[in-house]
């Protein structure tokens, strides 16, 4: 059996915070502009950060979960000395998953979360109930599973959608060589088809969850706990 | 592209890393912060007491420094008026008087400074510190250990001054790495100053990887001293019923009784441990626990309790009838990653510091959160053929 620190999960949770709102930054042509990427790759490359992100989400649950019932350490006083971090990992946890798969999920990012959720409950229970082979590792391999599928499944969607569409812009007559060169380059703007469509949106339900300022206020509890942590007190230390 | 276009993504560029920046600086601004803190503090410390290589029955070390070269004084004594004065007009900022002739089991009240000829409003306060006591006797002292603080991040502060406000104490022990690296001033700077329970309870070194005791240079050895060889730091005292043995296991180097380097502190190590036969309990102090080599000297000479340090958590451990503690849980960020290992009776993850209460029947170990929580307590009862086995009696914790 294994478990977290406290202090490990408040830094993974500090970092997470950076890497959302770093790319919220960074990649903000939506917000700008009102449209969305169209860059194949680009758009793959999010799709991996998101599969990342909703890992990190429920490897923050479950580590959360991990340092409440595991019985390898004390803390004198649960509530002023971990409480707190574990109420901000679940909560973190429960935005990441939330905003990475369930607002506007595809057959693509179900595939790849419920295989991920599956994998790690599997290995959670295995590891509770002895199996001192399922260490900390194994639960990681999770997560580049998670997103080396990601990018397998959007390399086939992408295939099968190129595919389809060299096969209309071969049908279509009298283009053209300037037309056919701009229909080629057409041709790789985000080609996926299959799985690429949300199989619901609901963003405007979850526009908290999404709400720039929601995870700048994460950010700076995370970094006043993760402060607090190293100077040997927590948030909830007056408790 | 535009000239207006350009200018547009070259603002919206650096906003961005703007932005960027002021994303990390919660946490770069506390090592930044911590850094800058640790880095400027003054040389100046108040005086502190510790005894490596003295009998502290009768005699101790006062030491202190300034950031400016005075002559030294100091003056002692019992019952704040019958003051014993010493003086040394050798202009220096590193002041260390060697106190002798002192009483057993009596606190003493010293004030120190520049010369008996400044108003006593320009010494330091009035602190103090007991000597050790000849007869059998209940006393209680306090353990850390890996007060390091890497940048001058970390939690020795709040210990610091949740030992001082935690009631009275004979002696702090600290089991080594008491500050991250053997030659960084501004760091042993910090350790002193966080140490604000220094103007009463003596401090009890033991040496770490990160005190450096063979490098030239060592702050430690500026402060605690050499006490063997020209160049070992080891020591032993008794207080009460009980010996203290502090090994000189500081480093890798010195894990190895086979190394010539390290000959002598073993061969020391077993005959004080054997000398010590007839005291109450046997307590060893060192910083780094290699349970195969140490076990069996633990075991020859029965050692009462093992304290030592190096790995960052609290842990007590019970290996073939003997109760070792390791203390890191002083200043540093705390181990990450916490597995199931054999001998571990308790476990804690967290700022903390343990005390010692010895008596007739045992030892009772109990270690607490800077706000007093218990993280850890039990009572050692001594058992076995001759009452000379402490057993862990109960884990309240």
């Amino acid at each position: 059996m294994w478990t977290y620190s406290p202090t490990l999960c408040i830094a993974v949770g500090t970092v997470t915070c950076v890497l959302v709102l770093t790319g919220q930054v960074w990649f903000d042509k939506q917000r700008r502009t009102g449209k969305d990427y169209d860059c194949a790759i680009v758009l793959t490359g999010r799709r991996m950060m998101r599969a990342l992100l909703a890992f990190m989400g429920m490897f923050l649950i479950e580590a959360a979960v991990r340092i409440c019932l595991s019985p390898l350490i004390g803390f004198g006083s649960f509530a002023r000395y971990a409480l707190a971090s574990v109420i901000l990992c679940i909560l973190l946890g429960i935005l990441l998953v939330i905003g990475t798969v369930f607002v506007a999920p595809t057959w693509k990012t179900l595939t790849v979360f419920f295989a991920m959720l599956g994998a790690i409950l599997a290995m959670s229970i295995a590891s509770y109930t002895g199996a001192d082979q399922v260490g900390y590792e194994h639960l990681l391999y999770a997560g580049v599973a998670g997103i080396g599928s990601t990018l397998v499944l959007d390399i086939v969607d992408f295939s099968i959608g190129l595919a389809k569409r060299m096969k209309l812009a071969g049908e279509k007559p009298g283009t053209n060589s300037k037309e056919k060169s701009h229909e080629t380059a057409r041709l790789f703007k985000n080609p996926g088809e299959i799985m690429a469509r949300p199989i619901w949106d609901t963003s405007r339900a979850f526009k908290l969850v999404l709400d720039t300022r929601l995870h700048v206020v994460m950010l700076a509890l995370f970094s006043a706990e993760l402060v607090l942590l190293f100077e040997g007190l927590s948030l909830l230390f007056w408790l | 592209m535009s000239s207006a276009n350009a200018k547009d993504q070259f603002v919206r560029f650096w906003k961005k890393l703007g932005l960027t920046f002021l994303i990390l600086s919660p946490v770069l601004g506390y090592i930044a912060g911590s850094y800058i803190y640790e880095a400027t503090l003054p040389l100046d410390k108040p005086p502190f007491v510790h005894w490596c290589g003295l009998d502290p029955h009768s005699e101790v070390y006062v030491t202190w420094e300034t950031s400016q070269e005075t002559s030294s004084y100091i003056r002692y004594s019992t019952d704040l008026s019958n003051w014993t004065e010493r003086e040394n007009a050798t202009l220096t900022t590193f002041h260390k008087f060697h106190l002798t002739g002192l009483a057993p089991d009596t606190r003493y009240f010293y004030q120190a400074g520049a010369s008996s000829s400044v108003p006593a409003g320009e010494l330091h306060a009035v602190r103090s510190f007991k000597t050790a006591p000849s007869v059998l006797k209940e006393f209680n002292i306090t353990l850390i250990s890996d007060t390091q603080q890497l940048l001058g991040m970390g939690f020795y502060n709040t210990i610091g001054q949740a030992i001082k406000n935690a009631g009275d104490t004979d002696f702090l022990v600290n089991a080594g790495d008491l500050a991250d690296d053997s030659k960084d001033q501004g760091l042993w700077n910090q350790f002193f100053l966080e140490s604000p329970y220094t103007d009463r309870i003596p401090l009890v070194p033991s040496p770490g990887n990160h005190d450096g005791i063979d490098d030239a240079g060592s702050l430690y050895v500026k402060y605690f001293g050499i006490t063997e060889n020209g160049r070992d730091v080891f020591y032993t005292f008794n207080w009460s019923n009980t010996q203290f043995v502090v090994g000189q296991i500081g480093s890798r180097s010195h894990v190895d009784p086979s190394d010539p380097r390290n000959a002598a502190h073993f061969a020391w190590l077993n005959q004080t441990l054997e000398k010590g036969q007839g005291m109450d309990y046997r307590v060893v102090i060192y910083h780094i626990n290699r349970m195969e080599i140490m076990a069996p000297i633990i075991e020859k000479y029965n050692a009462s309790l093992v304290v030592y340090g190096h790995v960052h958590q609290y842990r007590r451990e019970y290996y073939n009838n003997h109760t070792y503690v390791c203390l890191g849980n002083g200043a540093t960020i705390q181990a990450t990653m916490i597995e199931d290992e054999p001998y571990v009776q308790k476990r804690t993850n967290g700022a903390g510091f343990s005390r010692l209460f010895f008596n007739a029947t045992g030892i009772k170990l109990e270690t607490y959160t800077p706000t007093m929580d218990i993280l850890d307590s039990v009572f050692l009862r001594r058992s076995g053929p001759g009452g000379v086995m402490l057993v862990p009696d109960k884990i309240v914790t």
